[in-house]
């Protein structure tokens, strides 16, 4: 079950040494030359059935990793029926978290340790440190990888190959351990400069630079007439870890008063358009409700809204309106609610799709949302020109959910995604007159019950800004006043997970302090470019000196950072170029 | 061998109206195109439309919807085919007489946009060429004149088409493959002394992948074509002397590699395809006026 190539017999007893109670349960395997050769041979050796473990000779597994590995593939048999391979540490293809993040670890290691906790979530590649491989599967797709030599990128061949055949890669954190790697960054970007490396991985995705948990590798360019028959990593490692699924429920509710008959025919028919893209991912159904009672609506908008559910609910107030969508939805998974003024994009829609599809069901979503200036003239219709310009307008970032803790609402309505099951326990009547900031209210609760905040910064949404007719320009403000500080005052006072409201604050500083300081990497380097231009100066100058010492001391490894130098000088970078020959390890 | 599935009601007073879509805009087209246009005109429309790839299984189901007819073609190719040559095929089939629409397959038809664009050509069909619509929620920043509707090139994403013109000169040119094929149909046109109008009542809903959204680190097939084709088109109307200028255009790009490929790639599959035209350009409307740009911006 667990196979460690190990360097040399001293590591392998090591390794040894260190799972004696796992003993039974591993293999060692010596004298390779290739990491990639080990995989394949693995794959080919029908003695191993069913899943096969590989793990690095440098890696400490914890005191039950038997049970865990064990629970591990229970818990993907059952739920993610397309797996094909499983890691620890991984690159999604969307963001996680307070602080948007890209790459899940589940690790202990010289970078730090764990960044998440619980979920089990798609990657677009995973680290080698410890792979689980579902043989069957992978032997069903004569799934193989290159006979490159080394132990450079296999991890990420591996992946590429698997996404390729149709299967899901994971992170998960069943298989977290400690990994004291020496890996040098030197060796990695030989090997993916190497040209065999570069036709290999150009010939398989229509991206031009890979995401890795090393950083970007940059790709050669392909002529876009073979891009047929190329894959794109992103879009299909959402779509192969979606297949064997749940299906899942998305209701999309716009709540209407009636008031812009001429602009809710755009919401419906955008609406219509994003179920056409991805009614065979998703179960979607679309509902219009109203409290405005039939007879008082005009013709044009109940000529528009006829074919829809409609809902008609006294006494009249937005929360109301909320409230009866919810329990007429409450048994999909998710609710998305859009103003009768504002349109959705349906241009991520197989994203976003993909996305809802892997989440777990007390999971939540952020979705990026535009501002647009529209100038109509009363009731004029958005067709004619001389009624009717539009510029785009403010972008509100899906990543900076988090800020909403610091008591000004970043995220709009259509802005986040929920399970309308989460509202059951709101008690309204606790909050006083909140017609305002209703969606704030259910922004927080939601975060504070959700398990999983996926992000997704795409824009999908449209929200219509005129001089009048939306409720965030009206003249007077005291009716936002009071709603706010009704909401306030019920959230301030309660105790219940009052920590959160303090990580707003505490990444605002951090945001402030060093705007690039966020882990995008696994690597947590601070960027050069977050500093300002004396810090920099003055970094440069130290690593110049601290170069030139090194030399007088150790000339040999000079001629290793020049090679390294000379390759970023061909990309046209000469700060990377000075920086690689500058940069020392300890 | 061409596989027509329906017969066609009448073509009396009929609209026509040309698609060619992938197998991803099925649903699309039948669950929101067709009704939008259905509620956007009373007449009679002849929808005739194409799998752009040839051995695709999937395809519109031909049918009569109240006032549309929906007649797809397949057509014995073999073949993944281009814009220009999707549509070439579809109208050596149809033969419309007057005039013709043409309409992506990703658009939402607003009320009367059809109607308007006719009712624009027919108060001069002898000196128009094209009428193209306008596009929400990205309308084209390019420059028209506010009094003559004059624009230097017409979107081929929905726009109307002298049938006599386009027969004219056989159609659009299939060397581009995607992309440039209208703004190559709008020269013609001037190069024919018609006029290129621009009807901004006619509106499309249109989400085009534009700058509001990521490319996810691939080159897009937009950029990746307009740039290649820019050289062709260069070449075509200006000859030797409009592709040199096109090649230095593109020694200002900062993505060297990426030009370098889209450079090899008109070498290789274009440059001996080309055919210079040898007629004086008078029209002011011609012109290029940077990477990929046909236009001025409007303020």
């Amino acid at each position: 079950m667990i196979h460690v190539l190990a360097n040399n017999k001293q590591a392998a007893n090591d390794f040894l040494k260190r799972h004696k109670l796992l003993e039974k349960k591993i293999t060692i395997h010596l004298n390779y030359s290739s990491y990639f050769q080990f995989i394949n041979d693995i794959i080919n050796n029908q003695n191993i059935q069913d899943y096969a473990c590989l793990v690095h000779d440098d890696v400490t597994l914890p005191t039950y990793f038997e049970y865990n590995l064990h629970q591990l593939i229970s818990t993907l048999k059952l739920k993610w029926p397309n797996w094909g391979i499983c890691g620890n540490m991984g690159v999604l293809p969307f963001q996680i978290g307070p602080d948007a993040a890209k790459i899940v670890r589940y690790i202990f290691d010289s970078h730090g340790g764990p960044n998440y906790k619980g979920a089990i979530l798609p990657s677009t590649c995973i680290d080698g440190n410890i792979m689980l491989l579902n043989l069957p599967l992978i032997r069903k797709k004569n799934l193989c990888i290159p006979n490159f030599k080394g132990f450079q990128l296999y991890d990420l061949s591996l992946s590429i190959e698997t996404i390729r055949a149709g299967l899901a890669v994971l992170t998960a954190p069943h298989l977290i351990c400690h990994h004291n790697s020496k890996c040098s960054n030197l060796q990695l970007d030989n090997a993916a400069n190497s040209t065999d490396f570069q036709k290999y991985f150009s010939s398989i995705v229509k991206e031009q630079t890979i995401e890795t948990l090393n950083g970007q590798l940059p790709l050669s360019i392909s002529s876009n007439s073979t891009n047929a028959k190329r894959m794109s990593i992103k879009r299909d490692t959402l779509k192969n870890a979606s297949i064997g699924r749940p299906l899942k429920k998305l209701s999309i509710v716009v709540r209407t008063r009636g008031l812009r008959p001429n602009l809710l025919p755009r919401t419906i028919t955008s609406i219509r358009y994003f179920i056409a893209c991805i009614k065979n991912q998703i179960d979607v159904s679309f509902s219009v409700i109203t409290d405005t009672p039939s007879n008082e609506l005009s013709p044009e908008v109940k000529k528009h809204i006829t074919d829809y559910a409609r809902t008609t609910h006294h006494p009249s107030s937005r929360i109301n309106l909320i409230i009866h969508a919810v329990n007429q939805s409450i048994h999909d998974d998710y609710i998305w609610f859009i103003d009768d003024d504002d349109w959705i994009f349906p241009n991520k829609a197989v994203e976003l799709a993909s996305l809802i599809s892997i989440a777990d069901s007390d999971s939540m979503f952020f979705i990026g949302t535009r501002h647009f200036k529209e100038n109509i003239t009363d009731n004029g219709s958005i067709y004619s020109s001389d009624n009717y310009e539009n510029k785009a307008d403010r972008y509100f970032s899906p990543k900076n959910w988090i800020l909403s803790f610091s008591g000004t609402n970043h995220i709009p309505f259509c802005g986040f995604i929920f399970p309308p099951s989460m509202l059951t326990d709101i008690k309204w009547e606790d909050y006083g007159q909140i017609d305002y900031c209703e969606d704030f209210l259910i922004q927080l609760h939601c975060i504070e019950k959700s398990s999983c905040i996926h992000i997704l910064d795409e824009l999908l949404c449209g929200i219509s800004i005129r001089s009048s007719g939306n409720t965030v320009t009206e003249a007077n403000s005291n009716k936002w006043k009071q709603s706010l500080i009704d909401m306030g005052a019920h959230q301030t006072i309660t105790k219940l997970n009052s920590q959160l409201f303090s990580v707003s604050s505490c990444l605002s500083q951090l945001q402030l302090a060093s705007p690039q300081l966020t882990k995008t990497t696994a690597n947590p380097t601070y960027s050069l470019e977050a500093r300002n231009s004396l810090e920099k100066n003055i970094l440069l100058l130290c690593r110049l000196l601290y170069g030139i010492l090194k030399f007088i001391m150790q000339p040999k490894s000079w001629l290793k950072r020049i090679y390294s130098g000379y390759l970023m000088l061909k990309k046209g970078s000469v700060r990377d170029m000075i920086r690689r020959i500058m940069t020392v390890s300890s | 061998m061409i596989n027509k599935l329906t017969q066609n009601i009448g073509s009396q007073n009929a609209m026509f109206i040309q698609c060619v879509y992938g197998d991803e805009h099925i649903d699309i087209i039948e669950d929101v195109l067709i009704p939008s246009i259905i509620e956007s005109t009373d007449k009679n429309i002849i929808f005739s439309c194409t799998n752009y790839n040839c051995n695709s299984s999937k395809f519109i189901k031909s049918k009569l919807v109240e006032n549309i007819t929906i007649e797809n073609y397949i057509f014995n190719k073999n073949k993944v085919r281009g814009f220009a040559e999707a549509h070439n095929d579809l109208f050596k089939l149809i033969k419309p007489t007057d005039y013709f629409l043409i309409l992506n397959p990703d658009c939402i038809v607003s009320p009367n946009a059809f109607d308007l664009l006719v009712k624009r050509f027919l108060l001069n069909p002898k000196k128009t060429g094209i009428v193209e619509g306008r596009q929400w929620p990205a309308e084209h920043p390019k420059e028209f004149d506010p009094l003559t509707l004059r624009t230097p090139w017409a979107s081929g994403a929905f726009c109307l088409i002298n049938a006599e013109f386009y027969a004219s000169i056989g159609g659009m040119d299939e060397n581009y493959f995607l992309y440039n094929e209208d703004v190559d149909l709008s020269w013609m046109s001037w190069l024919n002394n018609l006029d290129v109008l621009y009807e901004r009542n006619a509106v499309v809903t249109h989400f085009t992948n534009s700058s509001f959204f990521h490319d996810d680190n691939c080159i897009n097939n937009e950029r990746y074509y307009s740039t290649r084709n820019f050289i062709a088109i260069a070449k075509k109307f200006f000859g030797n002397e409009g592709e040199r200028n096109a090649l230095q255009y593109l020694k200002t790009c900062p993505d060297k590699a990426f030009v370098s490929c889209v450079v090899e790639d008109y070498e290789n599959n274009m440059q001996d395809k080309i055919k210079v035209i040898t007629k004086k350009i008078k029209s002011p409307y011609i012109k290029i006026t940077g990477i990929n740009q046909y236009h001025k911006l409007r303020i």
